[in-house]
């Protein structure tokens, strides 16, 4: 049940007037039902999966509470031994077989490993890494152990973050479910802004650049320099539509049941320079990792080699948490060089800093940004290296007349859609809040210039 | 008060949500607002099952839904069981009875959507037992396929392992496959709304010649056809590359299927397959893949396969609706002409 859909709109409506109308001490009850049948939409059979990880990381958490020293540390480390264990099997499986298979024959070895025939599991990397959340944080002492098994489940399983975020911390969310929320008008309508805004970026945006995306990734031999270029920009705005709208319409339809979730963008393509862009774009995933990884190995309080060593490590293992292929791995490594390049610049040139842009030089570092941004996502979308290699021959080709897949007023239009975003983002970030009076034009718009393909979003596959 | 909206809110929506999941419930529903005219009734199907998707209003034409009736009412010999197998293309322009097919004695129809209904059982006449397998050519692919064929002649269901049997399971008692346009429907299918999707088809066809994404516009603009049947990197387009090889595993396909069906007990098996409308109407600059043809060519004799292309091209665009994505009440008669002919001489 993907969030544009009429399934969701019926569902979501029903939920929420159920969610009003019941009292308080049932309403924890009502979202997680409501939650396994949102899950169940996709693949019934992998709640058993999310059961599994739920099980194990309540009774550790209640464990890790009970006990100090090496048994606490024992018992964190089955927690998440036990949740990347479930990622191992699922998503990274088909991976190391395979590489560990190619690299035998390499070496003149013929190795047969058996395949899993599964398909990944929707949502599988967020769950399991917002239940591995809750562990660290119970270890750490900064939550306290979840009693109610109730609502432990509902926080892993919250339904309008359960697919793609976004991730949230147990000592945000779980005291929530404890919380009566009363019908607030400002609040409702906060919300149901929000989703349109986020229907908004997945329909007219991100479903429309993605017909010219798709139309020219696919058809890469013939295609020309110019084309390629257009196609990349589009997909990085239609990537961050697609998975920023997400987040909108999740972050609103929580906000209308009185539910704060985390931001999770910031309008990243105004970022200056590659450590801001991270501290804008899906930010619930890249504090995870600076709480949970980057810290862990000592964050930038150690000797120069060891601090880019960390980034480098927290950069790859973000990539390896995208997709099972090699291709994410060099998307990661991409943003860790361009954060080491820009860390050094700074340090021998402080003038040319980031911190100390203003002006021309501020527009120019926003652009050089995006552009890097855009390179990087190049890797993302193509997952194959003869691809890759095939986008870097043709992109020197320019004067070939190839398919684009959408009509010229398209593409124009799709081009005024990316600049009213920016300068919509613009605003918004100058804290001028949204008129109500553009809920139903927005509407309109979706109406009248949406693309209704029921197109998955991209960031459910991870 | 608020509690009341809410409340209200709530039943409506599990109202939709139930109606849109029950097969009965929504068959009802259908039938009742195709049968009503005025803004509360449907016009999905009125004018053409695509223009019951684009709601481009230049194709807003009445469709024609008169049944054949009668066309072969002589007493001769009547002396076959005719089984078929088939589609829309025929259920919904012939009448399925003795008296629009030759020498039959007996006709008994299976639609290929109800592969759950059970065994086609085959009455102990003393008469021929035909079985005429047909399928429009999008559908081919799939439809000429043993499983599908043994679904309908035995009540055979493919074995599920457990995970499969599971999700099956629950996905049927949850979810209704056709929930998403079930819902569309009764939410949003009234004539009262035909002028918003109008405005909406038209301004996207203008602004940026575009129609909705099952839909395609012919070259010429007088036609709507099936974007599956036009894309040519869809198995079921008319313009999907076709090699000799897959012409020969096709054929291969269909003879098994052909020995298996003499197994079950009937004497003569007959394929007819009919060309996607963009084949026969040629309003494209671009070739089609005449996958008919090759076929009936490669055949060379062996099985009985009844390519009713050349029939049709000779009505060419006249035998199609613009705004459907069938033929019409001509290109059905041209092709049961063809068949009783050829039943008359089985």
């Amino acid at each position: 049940m993907v969030f544009n859909s009429l399934q969701f709109l019926v569902f979501f409506g029903i939920v929420t007037a159920a969610y009003f109308l019941l009292a308080h001490r049932f309403r924890w009850m009502l979202l997680l039902v409501a939650s396994c049948y949102f899950y169940m939409a996709f693949q019934p059979i992998y709640l058993g999966i999310l059961g599994f990880t739920i099980v194990v990381d309540y009774y550790a958490g209640i464990y890790l509470e009970r006990f100090e020293g090496r048994a606490k540390k024992l018992f964190l480390a089955l927690s998440l031994m036990a949740n990347i264990g479930v990622l191992a099997v699922f998503k990274y499986y088909a991976f190391f077989t395979g590489n560990f298979m190619h690299a035998a024959s390499y070496f003149g070895y013929t190795l047969q490993i058996p395949q899993l025939s599964i398909l990944l599991p929707i949502g599988l990397s967020f769950h399991t890494f917002q239940a591995m959340s809750y562990t660290i944080e119970v270890y750490r002492g900064h939550q306290k152990a979840e009693r109610n098994f109730g609502i432990y489940s509902l926080y892993v399983m919250f339904y309008p973050q359960l697919v793609a975020g976004p991730i949230e911390r147990p000592q945000n969310l779980i005291h929530q479910f404890y919380e009566e929320h009363v019908w607030d008008v400002e609040r409702v309508k906060a919300g149901l802004f929000q989703m349109a805004q986020g229907l908004f970026k997945k329909v007219v945006i991100a479903d429309r650049l993605a017909i010219l995306v798709d139309a020219v990734y696919g058809s890469l031999a013939i295609q020309s320099g110019g084309n390629l270029v257009l196609a990349s920009v589009f997909y990085s705005f239609q990537i961050y539509c697609d998975f920023s709208g997400y987040s909108d319409l999740a972050i609103g339809a929580a906000k209308v049941m009185g539910f704060d979730l985390m931001t999770n963008f910031r309008a990243p393509y105004l970022a200056k320079s590659i450590p801001d862009f991270w501290r804008r774009w899906h930010i619930s995933l890249s504090t995870w990792f600076k709480d949970y990884v980057y810290f862990s190995l000592g964050g930038n309080r150690v000797s120069i080699p060891k601090w880019y060593f960390n980034i480098m490590v927290v950069f790859i293992i973000s990539g390896f948490w995208h997709g099972a292929s090699w291709n994410f791995v060099i998307w990661g490594a991409l943003h860790g060089v361009f954060q080491l390049i820009g860390i050094t610049v700074s340090r021998r040139f402080p003038a040319l800093s980031p911190e100390n842009a203003r002006g021309i030089y501020f527009r120019f570092l926003q652009l050089w940004t995006f552009v890097l941004v855009t390179f990087a996502w190049v890797f993302f979308r193509l997952s194959h290296f003869a691809d890759i290699k095939l986008y870097a021959q043709r992109l020197v080709i320019w004067n070939v007349d190839a398919p684009l897949g959408l009509h010229v007023n398209e593409i124009v239009l799709s081009l005024l859609l990316i600049l009213g975003l920016l300068f919509w983002e613009h605003r918004s970030t100058n804290k001028i809040s949204p008129k109500l009076w553009l809920l139903p034009m927005i509407l309109l718009a979706i109406y009248f210039l949406g693309v209704f393909s029921l197109k998955q979003f991209i960031y459910f596959q991870f | 008060m608020r509690r009341a909206f809410a409340f209200l809110v709530m039943i409506v929506l599990l109202l939709v949500l139930g109606i849109s999941s029950s097969d009965q419930a929504m068959r009802w529903v259908s039938k009742a607002r195709y049968q009503q005219e005025g803004n509360l009734g449907s016009d999905k199907y009125r004018y053409g099952d695509l223009y019951g998707l684009s709601y481009l209003p230049d194709f807003r034409m009445l469709k024609d839904t008169s049944l054949i009736t009668n066309q072969f009412t002589s007493e001769g010999l009547r002396d076959m069981d005719l089984y078929i197998l088939g589609d829309s293309y025929l259920y919904s322009y012939i009448h399925m009875d003795t008296t629009n097919f030759a020498r039959s004695k007996q006709v008994v129809f299976r639609k290929w959507s109800e592969g759950t209904a059970g065994a086609i059982v085959l009455q102990p006449t003393g008469n021929k037992k035909v079985l005429l397998i047909e399928s429009v050519e999008r559908n081919m692919g799939t439809l000429i396929d043993m499983l599908r064929v043994r679904a309908h002649l035995e009540g055979y269901k493919a074995p599920l392992t457990w995970n499969e049997s599971f999700n099956a399971t629950l996905a049927d008692a949850l979810y209704d496959p056709l929930l998403e346009q079930n819902i569309d429907f009764t939410l949003f299918n009234f004539q009262g709304l035909s002028f918003l999707k109008s405005l909406k088809a038209q301004v996207n066809l203008n602004l940026f010649h575009r129609t909705t994404p099952e839909v395609v516009l012919s070259r010429d603009h007088q036609f709507l056809y099936m974007k599956e049947t036009m894309d040519s990197l869809q198995k079921g387009s008319s313009f999907y590359p076709i090699s000799a090889e897959d012409i020969q595993v096709l054929l291969a396909r269909m003879t098994k299927i052909e020995q298996y069906a003499l197994s079950r007990g009937f004497d003569e098996v007959i394929f007819s397959f009919i060309p996607n409308p963009v084949a026969i109407t040629q309003t494209e600059s671009r070739r089609t893949n005449q996958l008919i043809v090759s076929l009936s060519k490669a055949n060379h004799g062996q099985l009985h396969i009844l390519d009713p292309t050349q029939v049709l091209a000779k009505g060419g665009k006249s035998y199609f609706f613009k705004s459907d994505s069938h033929w019409n009440q001509q290109g059905a008669q041209a092709w049961l002409n063809q068949l009783n002919q050829y039943l008359i001489k089985l």
